[in-house]
């Protein structure tokens, strides 16, 4: 059976992780930035932002055999949060041509938290940004409010149509994402571009499934459902995005797995020669690890599989 | 985890019965034969032979292959005796069961001599004791099916085969499949200790079976009501456990329950038997409890908005396609209560997966083909999905 495997999708790529700035905005950008470029992404143009900041757009790595690719520009327009006047940084995601984009006020900057920073996990073909509160200052694991903003998520998902060069993307942030629980609740913001069809905005029309991920569970039964010895399944990533009217499609992510288990701390653990750690925390059902390293990492791109 | 290939033939056949006199005992021949090809091993199961009992009296003899036996008394002690022209249901019940001999032996009558043919691989007769009955005049003696008749076919009854399946690690799973006394073709799915027995399976029909060492499920085409169908695995057990048997089937042959699947994954609850390493074995029905429920374990979904509802997906009847539009195929993991959830305080668990199986998360047709892995496959069963209840079809590989 080819295409989405019961294993885990292997980037066998750099993986970085990192503990970047959250409290000073030129600090950041940059630190997001060189994380990027570390593992293979290509910075396209700079971009002026406020303040005198200088922001920055890159492009994703191509993927194996079907060299699909985003963009993503992370910058500073200005925006503050309105109590308080926190700088608030924005992330653009797009197609390989810099189409079909959306935009998100993602990152909120806060010099008052003393060394504020945020996780942040990517490979040459996705990102994940997140805040841990056992990592550093900065209140609550999860956002609670909606001016102490700390999430972004995105990527070129793996796919099996064998269409080189298809369009495709997809990104999450803000409300109750992946931070907090495998389903995004309808505050959460994402855009996607799949077979030709882009959506983005706030994740509240009914018949458009923003992304989120599935949790091996019984055929009707909401809840998680373990093996005799406690554990629960660990599976392949399938994340569903699409709409009513052009269909729902399963892709999946790179050196990702899903647990069916809610986790409510930060765990890291070591498997298949890779250091795991979940980005879900507070959830109600399932939990999204990543990699954040591994043995496997090579330096040149391309593989055959 | 991965698919669970039982890396055994596959068999499958299919054949027609009937309500005639000896179907029942053709039916249990024939689940034999096709599971001694799968793999599983067999084991003659003794018969019972009623007579009519027209008396019986000192002297009176019967051969048994070539062995001529002798009765010196119908009188055990401390019992009534035997009156001539008692029914045999009485002979039995004075002379009781220390005097009944259970035999699988094909047997004869001529004049007042019965004549017992022993299978070259059936057990050998250890006893002398018989209880039976011939006419002092001469008169052909006449056995019956039914033990208080007078008339009728002589042949043995109850009789059958126990079928062990093979194992993976220990505890294979065995089944007594058993002729009916009184009943011309139902039988009995017995499942020892503890007893759960399945004797509503409706023989009467063209059924179907698709067998591998582990597991067999006998079917009917187009009939998915109680009484037609049967699963019945020995498990691919989770990890953790030694082993885990399933038994999914109908009992009562007049008005089955259970043994259906005219429903959704739920049918494998209605009524089942289950033997996992770390409880007890036992039967149990289906229960509102959905926690209790025998379930089918998987990335599926459901739609709906509420925060209990599954995935809150608010687009009903999806099917999991990826980006090509092809199914995506899931292993099918078996959730079940490792004891009785009557009993305990308990909740399924993912004890194993059904063999050579899978489950797509679209909605198919039951008994239509399908490919799985390259290989030929049919639609067992189906599930309309719904806001708590995800979309699926469990498939079978029929093809080795």
């Amino acid at each position: 059976m080819s295409g989405i495997v019961f294993g885990v999708n292997y980037s066998f790529r750099r993986i970085v992780t990192i503990q970047a700035a959250a409290w000073d905005v030129q600090t950041s950008i940059n630190q997001l930035t060189a994380a990027l470029i570390e593992c293979d992404w290509t910075q396209v143009s700079t971009i002026s932002g406020s303040g005198g900041t200088t922001g920055y757009e890159l492009i994703s790595s191509p993927t194996p055999n079907r060299n699909t690719r985003m963009r993503v520009s992370i910058w500073w327009n200005g925006t503050t949060t309105v109590v308080f006047g926190w700088p608030i940084i924005q992330i653009k995601v797009a197609d390989s041509n810099g189409a079909n984009s959306f935009t998100r006020d993602f990152l909120t900057i806060r010099s008052d938290l003393g060394a504020k920073s945020v996780r942040f996990v990517c490979n040459p073909f996705q990102f994940f940004c997140w805040y841990d509160s056992t990592l550093s200052p900065g209140g609550a694991s999860y956002n609670t409010d909606t001016f102490n903003r700390s999430t972004a998520f995105g990527g070129v998902p793996v796919l099996v149509t064998p269409l080189s060069g298809g369009e495709a993307f997809w990104f999450q942030s803000g409300g109750r994402d992946f931070r907090q629980d495998v389903v995004p609740d309808s505050n959460a913001q994402y855009a996607f571009l799949i077979n030709g069809n882009f959506k983005s905005g706030t994740n509240s029309v009914a018949t458009t499934l923003a992304p989120e991920l599935l949790i091996m569970r019984g055929d009707r039964l909401v809840n998680d459902v373990p093996f005799p010895s406690g554990n629960y399944p660990v599976t392949t990533p399938i994340m569903m995005i699409g709409d009513h009217t052009n269909g729902v499609v399963a892709i999946s992510l790179w050196d990702a797995i899903t647990v069916s288990y809610p986790y409510t701390t930060r765990v890291v653990t070591t498997a298949d020669f890779c250091t795991w750690e979940n980005i879900t925390q507070n959830a109600s059902i399932g939990t999204l690890f990543v990699v954040t390293d591994s043995q496997f990492q090579l330096t040149q791109p391309g593989y055959s599989y | 985890m991965a698919y669970a290939a039982s890396n055994s033939t596959i068999v499958t056949d299919t054949k027609a019965f009937t309500t005639a006199v000896g179907s029942g005992e053709e039916f249990i021949q024939w689940i034999k034969d096709q599971l001694v090809e799968a793999g599983w091993t067999r084991q003659a199961l003794l018969a019972k032979i009623s007579y009519t009992a027209f008396g019986i009296a000192d002297g009176d003899t019967v051969t048994l292959d070539g062995n001529v036996f002798t009765f010196y008394s119908t009188t055990p002690s401390g019992s009534n005796p035997v009156n001539r022209g008692a029914s045999n249901h009485a002979a039995m019940v004075n002379l009781g069961a220390e005097v009944l001999l259970v035999m699988d032996w094909d047997s004869t009558v001529s004049g007042d001599t019965i004549t017992f043919t022993v299978a070259s691989n059936g057990p050998e007769y250890t006893g002398n004791v018989l209880l039976c009955s011939t006419t002092r005049a001469g008169v052909s003696g006449i056995f019956d099916f039914n033990p208080d008749s007078t008339t009728g076919l002589g042949r043995t009854w109850n009789g059958g085969f126990r079928m062990t399946s093979s194992a993976v690690h220990s505890n294979p799973l065995i089944i007594d499949f058993r002729t009916i006394a009184s009943r011309t073709c139902d039988i009995t799915a017995l499942i020892k200790d503890p007893i759960a027995n399945f004797t509503g399976i409706q023989v009467n029909n063209s059924w179907s079976i698709v067998a591998n060492k582990y597991q067999f499920i006998l079917y009917i085409t187009g009939i998915y009501v109680a009484g037609a169908f049967m699963l019945a695995s020995h498990l691919k057990p989770s990890r953790d456990l030694e082993w885990a048997n399933f038994v999914t089937g109908p009992f009562n042959p007049v008005s089955p329950f259970g043994g259906r699947r005219d429903g959704d994954f739920s049918d494998l609850s209605v009524n089942y038997y289950a033997d996992i390493a770390t409880g007890s074995p036992y039967t149990d029905i289906i229960t509102t409890d959905p926690n209790e429920t025998v379930t089918l374990v998987y990335p599926g979904f459901g739609y709906g908005v509420t925060s209990l509802q599954k995935l809150i997906n608010k687009i009903p009847n999806f099917t999991l396609v990826r980006d090509d539009g092809t199914g995506i195929p899931f292993e099918a993991f078996i959730a079940i209560c490792p004891t009785d959830p009557g009993s305990f305080a308990t909740s399924v668990q993912i004890v194993g997966q059904l063999w050579d199986s899978l489950i797509y998360a679209t909605l198919g047709v039951k008994d239509n083909s399908v490919d799985i892995g390259g290989k030929d496959g049919i639609v067992m069963m189906t599930q309309q999905g719904s806001a708590d209840i995800s979309i699926g079809s469990l498939v079978v590989q029929i093809e080795t």
